[in-house]
């Protein structure tokens, strides 16, 4: 399988505070790697850097096979995200903002793709509605729309369905996986274990910046004597010295 | 550098200014109240110069120049600031654009909102103060 993110010794350093501490992982093609924590843990420290808009301290970030520090813009042309704490511009309209972001992304055939996006997102009856109006779900489909644009190599979601309703969610899962299927590679945060272990087929247990557990979300929890996923992120959380090096 | 990514925020600040009647108003009406109080001031100062010096193309062409320039200035700080207030800067610059992009964006969306601005103070001060271009500062 190919890489599309290999993150190497990535170290994030705020005066003494260290946010991430020499991590090493990647992402393949076709895979979904989540990306668990407590809050505080360095899951979005770790995002940001590899979306370019912070700067490592040490470590190198490759997407494709491009190195982000040496050739950010043609790293980022692959990439896209979404996260609950960065919705579209609320006084532009759903078609307004996937075209403006679909000319940020360099998208051939962009009103081509914008249909297409606004048919599989159902946003058809939201195309004309400025996106500051619309329901959380709403706002989130029409994000992951915006993610969807480029159709990203690799694709960063940061709690995708925090504040949604569970069949919202759900909802949303299954457009992720279907729109992502084996076009791309995905590194998704979420503090929802139920969720993960539907979804990911790897996750990173991180820690205080650092990479304490990794491996499959339905056979991680009995190699380290845990009924369930959201027991070992609780010990993970509280005991993170105990796992260490397990 | 792409001149499509920075089309793309000149196309940003287009939309916003279409769906907005607030944000269109103020690009001319300020200019327009500039222009006017500074044409009745030229006016006065040309009635009571015994040399005949027209303050018209002095006086009323810089503040054209000024005012043009100002809202230049002003026009890629309020652009900046819009991306500030939607909280969208993580999703901009999470995007391939370069920072020389988004600047050539935001000037440029600046030069043409000022435009505006511009041709409503010429043709105020030409119909109104008899500006023109072959006016001359002493007649």
């Amino acid at each position: 399988m190919v890489d599309v993110l290999t993150v190497t010794n990535l170290s994030k350093l705020y005066g003494e505070t260290i946010a991430a501490d020499a991590i090493s992982f990647s992402v393949q093609l076709g895979e979904i790697v989540g990306l668990l924590g407590p809050n505080g843990a360095g899951k979005t420290t770790t995002i940001n850097m590899i979306l370019g808009v912070l700067q490592p301290t040490s470590g190198t970030i490759r997407i494709d096979g491009v190195d982000l520090s040496k050739h950010r813009s043609r790293a980022l042309q692959c990439t896209n995200f979404q996260a609950v704490y960065a919705p579209l511009p609320g006084n532009l309209t759903v078609a307004q903002n996937l075209r403006i972001f679909g000319m940020l992304y360099s998208v051939k055939n962009i009103s081509a793709r914008i249909e297409q996006l606004i048919r599989d997102f159902d946003l058809d009856h939201f195309r004309n509605t400025k996106c500051g109006v619309l329901s959380s779900g709403e706002q989130t489909r029409v994000s992951l729309a915006k993610a969807m644009l480029n159709s990203p190599k690799l694709l960063l979601l940061d709690e995708p369905t925090a504040s949604l309703d569970p069949a919202t969610a759900q909802e949303i899962r299954t457009k992720i996986r279907d729109s992502t299927a084996d076009r791309s590679g995905v590194l998704w945060t979420s503090h929802n274990m139920y969720e993960v272990a539907e979804v990911c087929d790897r996750v990173l247990f991180l820690s205080h910046g650092k990479i304490l557990l990794e491996g499959d979300p339905k056979r991680l929890p009995r190699e380290h004597g845990k009924e369930t996923l959201e027991e070992l992120f609780i010990a993970v959380a509280r005991e993170p010295l105990a796992l260490e090096g397990t | 550098m792409s001149t499509q990514r920075a089309a793309a925020i000149v196309l940003r600040q287009l939309y916003l200014f279409r769906g907005s009647p607030a944000r269109i108003i103020p690009l001319f009406a300020w200019v327009a109240i500039d222009v006017v109080l500074w044409g009745f001031i030229t006016r006065y100062l040309n009635s009571f110069t015994s040399s005949g010096y027209n303050f018209v193309p002095a006086l009323l062409g810089a503040v054209l120049l000024w005012d043009f320039f100002t809202r230049v200035m002003q026009g890629v700080t309020t652009a900046f600031f819009e991306d500030v207030w939607s909280r969208n800067f993580l999703n901009v610059f999470a995007t391939p654009i370069l920072i020389s992009e988004y600047i050539s964006g935001l000037v440029l969306s600046s030069i043409w909102t000022s435009i505006i601005g511009l041709i409503v103070m010429l043709v105020l001060a030409t119909v109104f103060f008899g500006l023109h271009s072959s006016a001359t500062v002493c007649c």
